[in-house]
């Protein structure tokens, strides 16, 4: 059984506090979405989740494990649209118990069941999953040699991974940090301790777990328009979401919403959807 | 003059003030062997990056002295200046007698 308490790291706290305030903003999925003509939040959020999906080839009935899986919207989507049969994991106590309130209310408790757990050590048997899921989860997780060996051990054999999320346009040193330490910081407030990577990095992390196989998809221009939308929700609720958050955690969040923006503008952030496989 | 063990003092309220806001597991010890930068650091880049800013201010709040710690020189050295608590001492000291000297 896991070794650690889940709720103990800094990204456990932060999660536990804001996860009401930002089902208000980022909507029900939590997620970036993956924008079509005329899509609006909630239909783009989803389509990430299909389009990713439609990357796996596995047959329903095949065993997944959804790596940070906030309040469970992937997990239940996954489930119900392909069949799959879903264990959801986070570190976030608030995220699991709206997960599982939500598996109840969609009658999938039976295919999806969502446990607080972290993701390096869970404590389930070698091989346990045909498909191993992060959306948007890694870029928490500092310590990314660990955690791809861990999912490694946990991926059945053959057995794919399917990962998106924000990553480094490129490999960032020092100066640049202490440049865009500002922007980095008001990040970090709002989002929590994020540890984003390069793509070439992400590559390595993987195949060093022993993944084959690796293939990044690039969807930065798909994604963009998630902050937007964030913006408009966080303007036209303002007075429900300050039921859960500070007036100054508004303004920060309003802040950031720009600096992803411009970050993604100059290509220093990117969106990236990467499978591999364990063969 | 400002003494190292001074300057030590200054650091270890600047660890302090990190320590308060870090859930146990990400606290720093109070020790010059205590690693900032580099694969086995507990801080992140902008963790260290945030010490610096912090221990410029507490310099200047405790001694009166205006150091300015990154510079392009130092966040880009092989042989980092902010790899240990004991080296960011050594590099403030040497920052601190320069101005004196000057």
């Amino acid at each position: 059984m896991p070794d650690r308490p889940p709720g103990e790291s800094s990204v456990a706290r932060h999660y536990d506090a804001v996860t009401d305030a930002w089902q208000r903003v980022l909507g029900s999925n939590l997620h970036y979405g993956w924008f079509e003509e005329g899509d609006d939040l909630e239909a783009a959020t989803q389509r990430l989740t299909d389009q990713m999906a439609s990357m796996s080839p596995l047959p329903p009935g095949s065993d997944v494990l959804d790596v940070g899986c906030g309040v469970g919207t992937p997990a239940l989507r996954l489930a119900a649209s392909r069949g799959y049969k879903v264990t959801g994991i986070s570190i976030s106590s608030r995220g699991v118990d709206l997960a599982r309130e939500s598996a109840t209310r969609a009658s999938l408790a039976g295919t999806v069941r969502f446990e607080h757990l972290d993701a390096l050590s869970t404590g389930f048997s070698d091989g346990s999953f045909h498909l191993i899921w992060l959306q948007e989860s890694s870029h928490l997780i500092r310590d990314k040699t660990t955690l791809m060996s861990e999912l490694y051990r946990l991926q059945r054999h053959p057995g794919q991974l399917l990962l998106c999320d924000l990553m480094l346009g490129r490999a960032i040193g020092l100066p640049e940090v202490y440049q865009r330490r500002d922007d980095l910081t008001i990040l970090e407030s709002v989002f929590g301790k994020v540890q984003a990577e390069s793509i070439g990095s992400y590559g390595s992390y993987l195949a060093h777990a022993g993944f084959v196989e690796v293939e990044t998809r690039d969807i930065t221009e798909q994604c963009r328009p998630t902050v937007t939308w964030w913006k408009k929700n966080l303007h036209e609720r303002r007075a429900e979401i300050l039921r859960y958050i500070s007036e100054s955690d508004w303004s920060d969040f309003v802040r950031a919403c720009d600096v992803i923006d411009r970050m993604f503008g100059e290509g220093f952030l990117t969106y990236q959807i990467m499978s591999a496989w364990k063969k | 003059m400002v003494s190292r063990e001074e300057i030590l003092g200054s650091i270890f309220r600047v660890i302090d003030l990190f320590n308060r806001q870090a859930p146990e597991s990400e606290r720093l010890a109070k020790s010059e062997d205590t690693v900032l930068y580099g694969p086995d650091a507990k801080l992140d880049s902008l963790g260290l990056v945030t010490l610096i800013v912090n221990t410029e201010q507490q310099i200047a709040d405790d001694f009166g002295k205006s150091v300015s710690l990154a510079n392009e020189k130092a966040l880009s050295e092989r042989n980092s200046p902010f790899r240990t608590v004991g080296s960011l001492v050594s590099y403030v000291s040497a920052l601190i007698t320069g101005q004196q000297d000057a």
